[in-house]
């Protein structure tokens, strides 16, 4: 009976309780829809970051995090590719990367070599994506390099063109090799557009004057959340097959990407904080409209405890009209927000700052994501506020003096 | 419990209003009365002489500032605001002047009302309520109707309809006419003794209303918040339809 009577009475005044919903799924749309634009904006900075730079997890000589040398290489590669293809839930590739220069016939400009194996499927599918022009390298070494559409325009050259790499090998002695360009791409992170250039591992090699080494292995793990879990598997299949762990150095993105890490947790406290503004603003109306609710009520609440309702039931009455609403606005809210990502699910053109989130590591177009994360605790914290919102109306009507209550008219 | 045995006993109930502010106002002084199983009784007396607070003491409503209320055996004082809420919903009904109802409900659900906060069954509140409220002149368009799609003597049989449901041991009735017109009033009355008749439920009016008083076979006259006459009636003088 409390229930149909809190139910119906949400129903009496419309206007206000449609002025209710709509504030809090305002406030439910504004969180979700605007977190699922922010977990978008997170999900391709980390994959952008991950993919071209290192995986989720790296092995490396030890030390190579702190100054990333060409002297530090893994000597042995073999035994630790082994190794890995052992370890389940994960997918792996080497790398060599040089500091370096190229010239055209024009201009010199720093960049970084990466040397990657173009058949390894996880580590170069970013790469073989991004191409806007030309193909991708091939399965041998060959003399091609890919570099970007923004390094082709500084260097004033075109796919088929002709440009030099000139690096320090890890003997400090300059090596440099001439390479014609396979393939133009842009992956609208300034970060990679502007100084790398991909070329065949065993190019890069070459101009490190390695013989069978790598600077690390990029590590893709299934599960982007346990990486602890990949790390602690990782480190036992190495130590099994008899490679001392104590040379290398195991890292996660988090460990290695400072940066990167610490914007996540300032997007996770934002998040918090954006949620805690405006449903301080939502439960300031219920509040308002809660304490409106039961001085025009007074006398009805007064004839119902009269009538043997407990103050407890009263209490419960409020609370389940408070529920009914917030739950009514969620609902729009969630679809709302839901409606967002799907409509967005081609994703949203934010062209006019490409610019400005590619300096973020993140491309011009956008996939708006809901995290669960972000749902539970956009629920939770508003089930939390409107539960401390109505407390205090709630106590007021379940304290009216009953005789009070009746006077009053 | 036998019609001879007192339902509700008041010893020395005094209440004080505003005991610690320069002007206490003393509402009940000292009364002591007892009301028997099947009274059916008004307690008249000018504005400010203790009527409602007489009424609010015995349903355990308000709290005497001394003395002590028993009704069916219970000491009121001795009970906490949720006990004294189950004990309302159990053993007294009331009636008010208006706004008895709640608005969000219909005839049939105000009705049921105290006897679905007391769990009894679906089919049992129904056959009851429909009883009572097809004895009481109700169609079955009307029972399913708002407080606000019924006049105003509706609604008064509907919240007697409530109180009388519940089986309980006293009806309260605060002013029960005094928003109705005198023919209304009086069918609400004459209703109010049949049942009293065949239900041996004890009603207490508070009322201004001098055809209220003609109708109750008890007769109690407060004054300053004192019982000032308090007269039991033989047959032959009390007014029938």
């Amino acid at each position: 009976m409390i229930t149909r009577i809190a139910w119906r009475n949400i129903w009496r005044n419309k206007r206000r309780s449609w002025v209710l919903i709509t504030a809090v799924a305002a406030g439910f749309f504004a969180f979700l829809g605007g977190m699922s634009i922010v977990t978008s904006f997170e999900d391709q900075m980390l994959d952008n970051a991950v993919r071209f730079d290192g995986g989720h997890v790296q092995i490396a000589a030890d030390g190579y995090h702190e100054n990333p040398n060409v002297r530090r290489a893994i000597d042995d590669p073999a035994p630790i590719a082994a190794a890995l293809q052992g370890v389940p839930g994960i997918a792996h590739e080497s790398l060599v990367q040089v500091d370096g220069m190229a010239t055209s016939a024009r201009r010199s400009l720093g960049v970084m070599i990466t040397g990657v194996d173009p058949d390894a499927p996880v580590g170069t599918a970013h790469l073989r994506q991004s191409l806007v022009e030309g193909e991708m390298l091939g399965g041998t070494a060959e003399g091609r390099v890919l570099i970007s559409t923004k390094l082709a325009d500084q260097l004033s050259l075109e796919v088929g063109q002709r440009l030099v790499l000139m690096a320090a090998d890890r003997t400090n002695e300059i090596q440099s090799a001439a390479f014609r360009i396979g393939g133009l791409f842009r992956t609208g992170q300034s970060a990679v557009d502007d100084r790398r250039v991909f070329v065949h591992h065993d190019d890069a090699r070459q101009l490190a004057a390695y013989d069978t080494e790598v600077t690390s292995f990029a590590i893709f793990a299934d599960d982007e959340d346990a990486l602890d879990a990949a790390v602690a598997s990782i480190t036992a299949a190495l130590e099994e097959a008899g490679i001392a762990t104590a040379n290398l150095e195991i890292l996660t993105w988090q460990q290695r990407m400072g940066f990167l890490s610490a914007m996540y947790e300032v997007v996770d406290v934002f998040s918090v904080v954006l949620l805690i503004i405006l449903f301080t603003a939502v439960a300031l109306s219920l509040v308002n409209s809660f304490l409106m609710v039961i001085f025009e009520r007074m006398r009805e609440l007064g004839v119902m405890m009269a009538n043997g309702v407990r103050p407890g039931q009263i209490k419960r009455m409020l609370y389940l009209e408070a529920s009914f609403i917030v739950s009514i606005g969620l609902a729009i809210g969630g679809a709302l927000s839901v409606g967002l990502v799907a409509y967005f699910s081609g994703g949203m053109d934010l062209a006019m700052f490409a610019e400005g989130l590619g300096d973020f590591g993140v491309g011009s177009v956008l996939y708006p994501r809901i995290d669960m994360g972000d749902l539970l605790l956009g629920l939770i914290g508003i089930i939390v506020i409107v539960f401390l919102a109505i407390l205090y109306p709630a106590r007021k009507a379940a304290q009216f003096e009953i005789v009070e209550a009746l006077r009053h008219t | 419990m036998t019609a001879s045995e007192a339902i509700v006993r008041l010893n020395g109930v005094s209440k004080i209003y505003g005991q610690d502010t320069r002007v206490p106002v003393r509402a009940l002084d000292d009364v002591t009365l007892s009301l028997k199983k099947g009274d059916f009784a008004a307690v008249a007396g000018p504005s400010g002489s203790g009527k409602s607070t007489l009424l609010n003491m015995m349903g355990g409503l308000d709290k005497p500032t001394e003395g002590r209320v028993t009704v069916a055996g219970q000491d009121l004082g001795e009970l906490s605001r949720n006990a004294l809420a189950d004990f309302r919903l159990y053993h007294i009904g009331f009636v008010f002047q208006a706004f008895n109802l709640i608005p969000v409900l219909s005839a049939v659900e105000n009705a049921e009302f105290e006897l679905l906060m007391q769990g009894v069954s679906k089919e049992e509140r129904r056959e009851r309520v429909r009883e009572e409220l097809t004895g009481m002149g109700f169609t079955e368009d009307q029972m399913h109707r708002r407080p606000d799609e019924l006049s105003g003597g509706q609604q008064q049989r509907v919240a007697i309809a409530r109180a009388l449901v519940a089986r309980p041991d006293l009806v309260l009735a605060d002013e029960p006419t005094a928003n109705l017109d005198s023919t209304t009033g009086g069918r609400l009355m004459d209703m109010m003794a049949e049942l009293n008749e065949r239900t041996g439920i004890t009603f207490l009016f508070a009322t201004h209303d001098p055809m209220v008083m003609d109708r109750a076979r008890r007769f109690i006259q407060m004054r300053d918040g004192r019982i000032e006459n308090d007269e039991v009636r033989d047959e032959a003088t009390v007014s029938h339809a």
